[in-house]
């Protein structure tokens, strides 16, 4: 049986450096919020397959507010690769992600209904990654041979 | 006293006010600790298997080094159907993370050497890299089991007790 040996003075070096200085002060920085139609844009650092940066909305909702993609994300990509569409494999993959990540479909906009405030930001990374998954499908499902 | 998106008389949501809850909350959904070759950052990101996605940022003699230790490519070996992937498609799915992301696969590693003030970005790229490669689950034809229900996939926990780190 083999043991660990204890950690370097670099490990601890750089624990220290990743702690103190660099990522709780830099990770904020990477999300932008900006006024967009009936409420808010958040820029998050995700990027989209299209090299585009991945954006969810949040809008008053009663109660509360709501995240959406306003269906931009299953809009584009059933545009952009319309192959998809006569895949038996994309419907289930679409409801895999969604379920997985518990968001909901409606109406093909992508969604987090009422998120806890306290919630928020875990809230936008879970529908960013959402938005992510999905519209890698694309590239993911391949055409089907003939 | 923490600023909301909104109140909780539901005002509607505002910029600075959902900025500064971002910024509060954000650094908290990342977590730290020592592992034997750096430092292992939990990230709020997560595996189709709703593990939650681990980078590392280690050090060596070229500098700062952001990976995954090779789990994101050994949990998608652990999936039966990757094994009938033809080896040119996967190839070039594992070309466009260098396109779109700049991560290198180095001996079944993701790999992003970020500059000191990047390292952040490129906790996120690596995140994202990692999710990608999962993400070739959802193109894998699942296996069924008695009822016709896809079976369940491999937990990365599987991936992490062969590997030490």
């Amino acid at each position: 049986m083999t043991t660990k040996p204890p950690l370097s003075a670099w490990a601890k070096e750089v624990a220290q450096f990743a702690a103190q200085a660099s990522l709780r002060n830099q990770l904020p920085k990477l999300f932008h919020c900006a006024p967009a139609r009936n409420g808010i844009s958040i820029t998050t650092p995700l990027i989209a397959d299209d090299g585009t940066l991945i954006q969810v909305f949040m809008e008053p909702s009663d109660p509360g507010v709501r995240l959406t993609d306003y269906g931009e994300t299953l809009g584009q990509l059933e545009l952009r690769h319309p192959h998809l569409a006569s895949n038996p494999n994309y419907p289930a993959a679409v409801a895999e992600i969604i379920k997985g990540l518990s968001l909901e479909n409606n109406d093909g906009c992508i969604e987090l209904a009422s998120p806890d405030p306290e919630e928020l930001a875990g809230d936008v990374i879970r529908l960013a990654q959402g938005i992510l998954q999905l519209s890698s499908l694309g590239q993911l499902i391949p055409h089907q041979r003939e | 006293m923490d600023q909301h998106p909104t109140d909780m008389n539901n005002q509607e949501p505002t910029v600075p006010a959902a900025q500064a809850t971002l910024e509060q909350q954000l650094p908290a959904l990342f977590k730290y600790h020592p592992s034997q070759h750096g430092v292992c950052i939990t990230t709020p990101l997560k595996y189709a298997d709703g593990s939650q996605v681990d980078v590392w940022l280690v050090k060596d003699q070229f500098g700062l080094k952001l990976t995954d230790h090779g789990f994101a490519l050994r949990w998608l070996e652990l999936q039966e159907a990757w094994h009938h992937t033809r080896a040119s498609k996967r190839q070039q799915l594992f070309q466009d993370l260098d396109f779109c992301l700049g991560i290198l696969l180095q001996k079944g590693q993701l790999e992003l050497r970020p500059q000191p003030e990047g390292i952040a970005a490129g906790v996120m790229q690596v995140a994202q890299g990692i999710m990608y490669v999962s993400s070739l689950y959802y193109s894998l034809e699942k296996k069924k089991d008695g009822n016709g229900q896809p079976v369940p996939s491999p937990s990365i926990t599987a991936v992490y007790d062969r590997i030490e780190t």
